[in-house]
């Protein structure tokens, strides 16, 4: 009996030209967005494999070299967009794009486009992700919540039920309409950008996991939104209290809260300024050890203790270089520094996104938006996965380079002594390994909870309706 | 009929639940921004402060070693105050940007440049990142009162007045008005006109708090509530464009609905997109690989290379002290690479600004199809923030950092030991801050003035053809 009322109200919308129109439109905007991000998408990873190949060839051209002049010439990471950025850019366009490592300082990612695109860049983005999370819900929300007052008001309603059909096979054919309506868009947006893709020429499906996993999520959302639309429309009078309601609905969902709690989350988990940030890290790197300073008072200390191990006078008498091994000291004391800052300041971020996740579970919407992104491998989550690579790789180069400094076969005060071309070019280069979707559900438990909990609600809320229309305590 | 109807509006906001409720939320939602808004103008000043502390104890020091006659600290032989550079460095002028009485309006604007910046000879104001540490996923929602305005407004007039003709369509009581008053046009208007000024009132009231915390001068305050009356009365003129034709209040809820969604949600998307899109494919390579490359590659040249390029910049130099010793000091080398090298800084400044001038001449294009952008832009304008007072700062800071360059190469090839008259000279010259910006307003206020004239006008015409308008 589902069925039948699934089959009777898509034959509805597709006999009804206006609402053909509507989804006609729809459908050829998520084709035509699906398919410019995804060749957009495609571009900059060919951008961003060309960047990094010259950054390479930089690196390897400089020949021989002073291993700490290297360490200053340095090297750079360029981000790469996410596993499935072609479907949702998430908030990479308000990520430094280009990291800058050198010896003794840990850098933040810089050229943001955002920053470049001017005041336009305020406002969100217009990817497949945008149009699923806002405008087929609205969709969804047109044509249901008219559906099952049209069958109020033609009397089909009543008249399935004295045929015996039941309430609940009636609603739940309203939703699954719905429901499998949304789902050909999801497909039709996933199809368009594995097509895009498969045209230029590279992977359709970069990341079947991902891919799963965000489908799946979009069909959790779907039902949420298309059982929630029945459920409005079952449980409000009429058909213009219904529609009413879930346009409010839907401004405060999608427009209203998310901003809220930003707003909310900053206040009450404020981030230092820029400024504040580097003044409070300076001040703790000056205390410690200067590797450039022959007159440190901590590397004064070593350099004895290195001299009575070795028991000899000068430092240039020793078997090494202890330029080398005092730039390693700096370097680690930085670390730590870098370490207990930089883990400050993420351990904010994370605070004010526990706090917005909390929030999201009142609002299924920006559950769908975290878990968008954090599934596609856009969020911040992804971004700090980066930055903690880039500095390990960072202290492992380096590491790598006070190590030949200390121990290549130079001594010390020798600044002009250079490594050869061959060691510089064996070093690895920086390569970004996403993490396993794995770590988007953990980091994002609170929103796969809370659509959970509202897809049970919704069914129940449609049962209960159904209940009550068959015992005739709700309109029929 | 205004006062009729305005006393009519004001009954039924007071009966019916929503139409209060959605008057409260804009309020409290309004206050909120303002809060957040402030908030982020607190850590403006504060990081002020912080540079203008760091200046005075960068100067303090160095003031103590010429009183105490030392070149500089005891553990940094290598420190001497004579010199040009060490006083460059230890003068640690700061320019600092003073935020406007309305920047916390438009906090939420993407605003690249620092609060305060440190001058010195090596300074880079391209490499210098904004004043504030955003948290990507909560910057991408920004939130202030240019949002509230510019995306919520519209929603309480159309919360407020969406009933308006259509009611009266839909229950017949247009003809009772026809007849009995004559005039269902000038019936319609007043009432629009009472909830035009419900709303602009309760827009006017959040942007005359804002000005008051932000303690912003009555001219500020006034362009900030003249802006949000237009806005509030375009807004008006759609929804009654909509009301002339609308039969059912269902089909004006999803016209007015339809084109919120295409003004101020869809349109500023399509156009942020076509924004970005021109910069997903630019790692910055001019920036970072090309800069780096350039900078060992001139370190490298020999000094008889570039010293014509030196001279080119400097021509007064030809006759320095320094010019006339053969073979040239070592150390002033270094001055004619880092002219070159600095040359190159200022190139990639003129283009970024160039390329900054661009977008803004993109979102001012996009301010004509959308007036959610266009308000978004003038508010901007008007609090001086966002990304063109950002890129006006730096080019204070390129002009600084420049004179800066000049002064220490003309004091090393002058190869006059300096000293505390030179340091107090340095330090006083220097520019302290850069005022908020007032920007001309310009085309995205006459786009507004455009849309709402154009709105009313296709209001008025609609009533007049409308079958009962009187």
């Amino acid at each position: 009996m589902t069925r039948l009322a699934l089959s009777l109200e898509l034959k509805s919308w597709i006999r009804d030209r206006r609402l053909l129109a509507l989804i006609g439109a729809l459908v050829t905007t998520l084709i035509v967005i699906t398919a410019w991000a995804t060749a957009s998408d495609i571009g900059q990873r060919e951008a961003q494999q060309a960047a990094s190949e010259q950054a390479r060839s930089q690196w390897e051209g400089r020949g021989a070299a002073n291993p700490h002049g290297m360490a200053h010439f340095g090297d750079f990471a360029f981000r790469p967009t996410g596993p499935l950025a072609r479907l949702d850019y998430g908030v990479q366009a308000r990520l430094g794009k280009v990291l800058y490592m050198e010896g003794h300082r840990q850098n933040v990612p810089l050229h943001d486009d955002a920053t470049r695109a001017g005041p336009l860049a305020r406002f969100s983005r217009l990817d497949a992700a945008f149009l699923l999370q806002v405008f087929v819900p609205l969709m969804l929300v047109f044509l249901g919540a008219t559906g099952l007052a049209a069958d109020r008001q033609s009397g089909r309603l009543k008249l399935a039920l004295v045929q015996g059909i039941s309430a609940r096979a009636v609603l739940f054919g309203h939703v699954l309409a719905l429901w499998t309506l949304a789902l050909l868009l999801l497909i039709v947006v996933i199809a368009t950008s594995m097509i895009t893709a498969a045209t230029l020429g590279t992977d359709a499906i970069p990341s079947p996991g991902r891919l799963a996993a965000f489908s799946f999520f979009y069909g959790l959302f779907f039902w949420v939104v298309s059982g929630g639309v029945v459920a409005a429309s079952v449980w409000l009078r009429s058909a213009r209290a219904a529609l009413l309601a879930l346009l409010v609905i839907w401004v405060a969902a999608t427009a209203l809260l998310p901003r809220v709690s930003s707003g909310l989350a900053d206040a009450v988990h404020p981030l230092p300024s820029q400024d504040a940030f580097s003044a409070a890290m300076q001040a703790s790197r000056a205390d410690g050890p200067d590797g450039h300073n022959p007159e440190d008072a901590e590397l004064d200390r070593l350099r004895q203790a290195m001299l009575d191990e070795h028991e000899v006078k000068n430092v240039e008498d020793l078997p090494f270089n202890f330029d080398g091994l005092a730039m390693q000291v700096d370097e680690e004391f930085g670390n730590q520094v870098w370490d207990e800052h930089f883990g400050e300041l993420r351990s904010t971020l994370y605070s004010q996104l526990n706090l917005v996740g909390l929030i999201a579970l009142l609002n299924p919407f920006q559950s769908i938006d975290h878990l968008s992104m954090a599934v596609a491998g856009t969020d911040l989550a992804h971004d700090m996965a980066f930055q903690q690579q880039a500095e390990r790789y960072r202290r492992g180069l380096v590491e790598a380079l006070n190590r030949e400094h200390a121990y290549g076969g130079s001594k010390t005060g020798d600044w002009s002594w250079e490594a050869g071309s061959e060691f510089f070019a064996a070093l690895p280069q920086f390569q970004y390994a996403a993490p396993h979707v794995e770590l988007s559900f953990r980091s994002r438990a609170l929103e796969i909870l809370g659509l959970g909990l509202w897809a049970l609600l919704m069914m129940m809320m449609i049962r209960h309706g159904a209940d009550r229309i068959e015992t005739g305590t709700l309109l029929c | 009929m205004l006062r009729l109807a305005l006393g009519f509006e004001f009954k039924r906001l007071q009966r019916s639940w929503a139409g209060a409720l959605a008057v409260i939320a804009f309020l409290t939602v309004g206050a909120l921004a303002i809060l957040v808004g402030q908030l982020n103008v607190a850590q403006w000043e504060s990081a002020l402060r912080a540079g203008a502390e760091a200046q005075e104890s960068s100067i303090a020091e160095a003031r103590g070693f010429f009183e105490r006659g030392e070149a500089g600290p005891a553990d940094r032989p290598w420190v001497d105050l004579s010199q040009p550079r060490w006083q460059d460095w230890y003068a640690a002028t700061r320019v600092s940007r003073q935020p406007g009485a309305l920047a916390g309006v438009a906090a939420g604007a993407i605003d690249s440049a620092p609060a305060v910046f440190r001058i010195s000879r090596s300074a880079d104001p391209l490499s210098a990142a904004g004043y504030q540490i955003e948290n990507p996923e909560l910057a991408v929602g920004a939130f202030d009162l240019v949002i509230v305005l510019a995306l919520l407004l519209p929603l309480l007039v159309g919360v407020l007045g969406l009933d308006i003709g259509s009611r009266e369509r839909e229950t017949r009581l247009d003809m009772l008005v026809a007849v009995q008053a004559g005039a269902m046009k000038r019936w319609l208007i007043a009432r629009m006109l009472a909830i035009t000024l419900i709303a602009s009132a309760s827009a006017v009231g959040l942007c005359l708090a804002a000005s008051l915390v932000g303690a912003a001068s009555p001219v500020d305050t006034m362009l900030l509530s003249i802006v949000a009356l237009i806005y509030a009365a375009l807004w008006s003129g759609i929804l009654l464009t909509i009301n002339a034709q609308a039969r059912s209040v269902r089909s004006s809820a999803f016209a007015f609905g339809s084109i919120w969604a295409l003004l101020c949600v869809l349109i500023p998307a399509l156009s942020a997109e076509f924004a970005l899109g021109h910069f997903t494919d630019d790692f910055a390579a001019k920036q970072t690989l090309e800069a780096r490359e350039l900078r060992y590659a001139t370190a490298e040249r020999d000094v008889a290379e570039v010293l014509p390029a030196f001279y080119q910049r400097y021509p007064e130099l030809t006759t320095a002290a320094a010019a006339l010793e053969d073979p040239l000091d070592p150390a002033l080398a270094r001055d004619a690479h880092g002219a070159i090298v600095f040359a190159s800084i200022e190139e990639r400044h003129a283009v970024e600004s160039e390329r900054g001038r661009q977008a803004a001449t993109l979102a001012e294009r996009a301010a004509w199809a959308s007036p959610a952008v266009a308000i978004a832009l003038t508010l901007e304008r008007l609090a001086g923030v966002g990304p063109e007072a950002a890129a006006s700062y730096r080019d204070s800071l390129m002009r600084a950092v420049s004179d800066r360059v000049d002064w220490v190469v003309s004091r090393n090839w002058a190869k006059r030991p300096l000293d505390l008259d030179d340091f107090e000279a340095l330090i006083t010259d220097q520019a302290e801050f850069v005022a908020p910006e007032r920007r001309a307003l310009g085309n995205p206020v006459i786009a507004l003035c455009i849309w709402t004239s154009f709105a009313w006008l296709l209001a008025l015409r609609g009533l007049s053809r409308s079958r009962t308008s009187g």
